[in-house]
């Protein structure tokens, strides 16, 4: 057997790289930015004492551009070693110490994004343990020069580039500007910027969460700048597990809590990514960050972290600056709080739910729609009543009106989270709580007078003939609103099997068998009752009809109607069978005129 | 006239769960009445995909066989792509959790695989997903059956229909684990540890898997650090699963009093869900932890709902009424599977974690 090697073009290998592995020529700014860095950071390990790392930019406007670092430079060795062989640096260079892990980017590859923009790439280096200064220039077809130098370069490394026609805008002052500022405003040493006619530093002196007691209003106006807009406040965090550091943002609008942010996170100082995700807990969703990490492992498409225990430590000591925020704010300033409640009190309520100590902090503050009103946690804490809530918001709005008109509470959790959080309240407070059931409903509506049982006997048995075929149970009680002349009330099982027998009317026969048995264990367990306002006078008049069919087309109506009231789905053309009734009452009124 | 937009918005407002399915369902009631087919399986689609990922996995059963209805009776109305992929979909779903419910037989499973597999095939789709279900389906009843069902799975290409990469990689964790070559698990969950293959179940599934890996070798230890991340990621997703009642079943094992606290949290969750299987695994965790304090304990005091079954008004209750309570539930589901099944797994299982003091394989 016979072995081959690829045959690769390599001017064409770099055309494809350059052209089409970036997407955008922007970067090229972003590699030469990150190459300068690494650069700076090697000799800072390197030499003791150096810690005057500067990046100097200077600009022919619009036609030239080079960058200039004092950091390592190379050898000799190191050129041919790093700029001219492309996927030289790898993992293992890294770990057995060739490359130092402080490099975030490589010489290389990326220095490859500059044909993007120009057709030469030309390096000037003098290494600091090497005193040779060197001239390397790469073409786009793969070749390049490299000449030892008569002149005596300064330590460090300056990479010069021409405009290529057509991307004259790639080398102007506003461009190269806002790019290193895009990719490099947190690096911690002095870029500077000379375009012949103004030299200035143009990133921070330091950043403003750093090195000194932060000043609010500067650390609000950096997070405008970065994310132009406004935000309604700002948390400084800082985790020593992962070695990060930055600024926690809290939006002005509310945001669903199973929503993603987007965050601004730099590695190494380096811009890594806008929307990064999975570095704060998920339940600051309420946040937008700005957030520099120089010990976490990015994933490779660089939008998040792997997930170890390095970053879970992160994760909890960031979100521990955020909850510290949230309990310092509730305890010291109230109003503040409110205004942050209105705004997230969805966010605030699914951290309560998983936490005890925030639970405690907050429920106070959280507010519960009730048939008392919106109640507070601590009004509802402090309630004497046993706390009865109604698990679904159609369930509540069924039976409010009922509670409402008797002055008793009724709690609506069929809101996300409430349940959760009520469900919570006896692990910590001296309270009762229950779900709407069949007893409470019958405890609210009041008996009958001794009259009206013996009435009642007779009327619900002729109206359990006429409900039987619904599975609905008659039942005669007094109770407030006394204009409401019926009130349909049903347990889970029974909402499940009506739903269920519903489902199997309305699907093909391949689902019978399944329906069959799952009904079958529902069937028992459901219960649903009509009650008869025995204070009504429509109700009052059918107790004594003696009409059969009148009876029987009133209490039909009556039981699809308080169906439609309570959103109960109808079957076996309820709806038909009560319209028909409403005709045949009409149609006897009219006849009576 | 129906207003979609309408809907459309108080649906986008909502978080997923339980009020935002109230909304839909709503929703779907006024697109019945009014004849709007496209949204009357729109609804229904969106609703149990909630039902399914927050809240409780019976609802699929109940909604899905009236879109799949629909969605045959108005296919040309409707007739787009995209519609034939979200119902096929879903249907994947209810073969999928077959196994969770022993009202579903296995001759009702035959059926619906045979119809589903037609639907498949006609739509040009993998049937991985469909291979997958059955050797999850069969891994109780048959365990040959199973294999041959996973080697077909192995063998089937991927395509737009199977499960998310992430899903599937879970299914191969699981089926060496439950081989017993855990080398070869720890090979396939790594990128599901890492984060670089991740879905809304993943990792919480591979967490739960090594949990019970170690339970059965007794690496407590191990298992804890598995059940904490587990832990985080039921609570931050809002994940209803099976792993609840397993995490009972470990803390049960190793810390009575951290069983206890996790007992009173969840208890609820446990009478309201309808999923079958996961209730098994509660009450089966439940038994343990009452077995276990019944030894010490006579009564406990401890504040639960009035909803509860066993409710007392002085809060003070009798562990071994809490006992029989939860071995009485556990021992009536296993009963049911194993009917279903022809097994005597589920049993057994329930046997060994309580008087064999063992963890018999179950990931």
């Amino acid at each position: 057997m016979s072995e081959y090697r690829f045959q690769v073009n390599l001017g064409g290998m770099i055309e494809i790289l350059s052209d089409h592995l970036y997407s955008s020529p922007d970067v090229y700014i972003r590699e030469i930015l990150q190459n300068a860095v690494d650069a700076i950071v090697g000799r800072k390990k390197k030499e003791i004492g150096f810690s005057d790392g500067k990046i100097l930019v200077n600009l022919v406007e619009g036609r030239e551009l080079s960058m200039r670092d004092n950091g390592l430079g190379l050898k000799e060795e190191e050129v041919h070693q790093f700029l001219a062989i492309i996927g030289n640096s790898s993992k293992k260079d890294i770990e057995s110490g060739k490359i130092m892990t402080d490099y975030i980017g490589r010489f290389g590859i990326g220095l490859l994004s500059c044909f993007m923009i120009a057709d030469e790439i030309c390096i000037k280096t003098r290494s600091v343990t090497e005193n040779k200064s060197l001239e390397w220039i790469g073409f786009r077809d793969g070749t390049y020069t490299l000449n030892i130098m008569d002149e005596t370069f300064p330590i460090g490394t300056q990479v010069y580039l021409k405009a290529k026609k057509g991307y004259e805008k790639y080398f102007t002052s506003e461009t190269v500007e806002r790019l290193i500022l895009h990719y490099g405003i947190l690096l911690p040493f002095e870029i500077t910027l000379d375009n012949g006619a103004d030299k200035k530093r143009i990133n921070p002196v330091y950043l403003p969460w750093d090195g000194r007691n932060a000043n609010k209003e500067e650390l609000m106006m950096f997070g405008q700048m970065m994310f132009r807009m406004k935000f309604m406040d700002c948390v400084i965090l800082h985790s020593e597990d992962g070695m990060v550091d930055g600024v926690a943002y809290i939006l002005p609008y509310s945001v669903q809590p199973s929503s993603r942010q987007k965050h601004r996170i730099f590695l190494k100082n380096m811009l890594l990514t806008e929307e990064g995700e999975n570095i704060l807990p998920e339940w600051a969703v309420f946040t937008k960050c700005i957030i520099n990490t120089m010990n976490l492992r990015p994933t490779a498409s660089r939008e998040g972290f792997y997930e170890d225990d390095l970053l879970e430590k992160a994760r909890k000591g960031l979100g521990t600056c955020i909850s510290d925020y949230l309990i310092d704010m509730a305890k010291y300033d109230k109003a503040a709080f409110d205004s942050f409640l209105r705004i997230h009190s969805l966010a605030v309520k699914s951290i309560a739910i998983d936490n005890d100590e925030l639970y405690k902090l907050f429920f106070d503050y959280l507010e519960f729609h009730t048939t008392k009103g919106i109640l507070s946690g601590q009004e509802l804490r402090l309630s004497r009543e046993v706390l009865i809530y109604a698990q679904s918001v159609d369930k509540y709005k069924q039976l409010a009106q009922i509670f409402f008109a008797q002055g008793k509470l009724l709690i609506n959790t069929g809101y996300v989270y409430d349940m959760d959080l009520l469900s919570r309240m006896p692990e910590f407070y001296d309270v009762e709580i229950m779900p709407v059931n069949e007893n409470e409903v019958d405890d609210l509506l009041k008996s009958l007078s001794i009259e009206d049982s013996e009435l009642a006997i007779d009327f619900e048995r002729r109206a359990n003939q006429v409900l039987k075929v619904f599975e609905c149970q008659a039942v005669g009680k007094r109770f407030l609103p006394s204009n409401l002349p019926t009130f349909y009330f049903v347990n889970e099982s029974a909402v499940l099997f009506h739903q269920l027998m519903k489902a199997k009317e309305m699907s093909s026969a391949l689902f019978s068998d399944m329906f069959s048995s799952f009904s079958a264990e529902m069937e028992h367990k459901s219960q649903s009752i009509l009650y008869f306002n025995f204070s009504n006078s429509i109700v009052r008049n059918l107790i004594e009809t003696k009409d059969v069919k009148i009876f029987e087309d009133f209490v039909v109506v009556f039981y699809v109607q308080a169906l439609l009231v309570g959103g109960f789905p109808l079957r076996n053309n309820e709806l038909s069978i009560m319209n028909d009734k409403i005709l045949s009452i009409m149609e006897r009124g009219l006849m009576d005129v | 006239m129906f207003d979609a937009e309408k809907w459309e918005r108080l649906i986008q407002m909502e978080e997923h769960g339980k009020r935002r399915m109230e909304i839909l369902k709503q929703a779907w009631m006024e697109a019945d009445a009014e004849g709007d087919y496209r949204n009357r399986v729109y609804y229904r689609i969106e609703y149990v995909n909630d039902a399914v990922f927050y809240d409780d996995t019976m609802m699929l059963y109940v909604v899905f066989p009236e879109y799949l209805k629909l969605y045959d009776e108005y296919n040309a109305t409707l007739g787009n792509e995209r519609f034939t992929f979200d119902v096929m979909w879903d249907y994947k779903w209810v073969i999928g959790n077959s196994n969770q419910f022993y009202q579903i037989s296995v001759e009702q499973m035959e059926l619906f695989c045979k119809d589903f597999k037609s639907r498949y095939q006609l739509n040009g789709y993998s049937l991985s997903a469909y291979y997958r279900s059955r050797y999850d389906f069969y891994y109780n009843i048959d365990k040959n059956r199973a294999s041959e069902e996973f080697e077909k799975f192995k063998e089937e290409k991927r395509g737009e229909m199977s499960n998310c990469l992430a899903c599937d990689r879970q299914c191969m964790v699981d089926y060496y684990l439950r081989m017993q070559e855990e080398d070869e698990a720890i090979r396939y969950a790594q990128d599901l540890f890492s984060g670089v293959l991740t879905c809304h179940e993943i990792p919480a599934l591979t967490y739960g898997s090594f949990m019970l890996l170690h339970m059965q070798k007794q690496e407590y230890e191990k298992a804890e650090e598995y059940c904490n991340k587990l832990k985080r990621c039921i609570s931050r997703l809002r994940l209803f699963t099976e792993l609840i009642g397993k995490i009972l079943m470990f803390y049960s094992t190793t810390d009575p009093s951290q069983a206890l606290d996790y007992y009173k949290k969840n208890y609820g969750w446990y009478e309201t869900n309808k999923n079958p299987y996961y209730k098994f695994y509660f009450a089966v965790g439940a038994s343990m932890l009452w077995k276990k304090l019944v030894e010490n304990k006579k009564v406990i005091r401890m504040k639960l709902g009035r909803d509860f079954p066993l409710y007392e008004e002085g809060s003070m209750y009798h562990t071994i009424a809490l006992y029989e309570h939860y071995f009485n539930e556990a021992k009536d589901i296993a009963k049911k599977f194993d009917e279903r099944n022809g097994t005597e797994y589920f049993m057994e299982l329930l046997e060994c974690a309580l008087h064999g003091n063992k963890i018999i394989q179950w990931v």
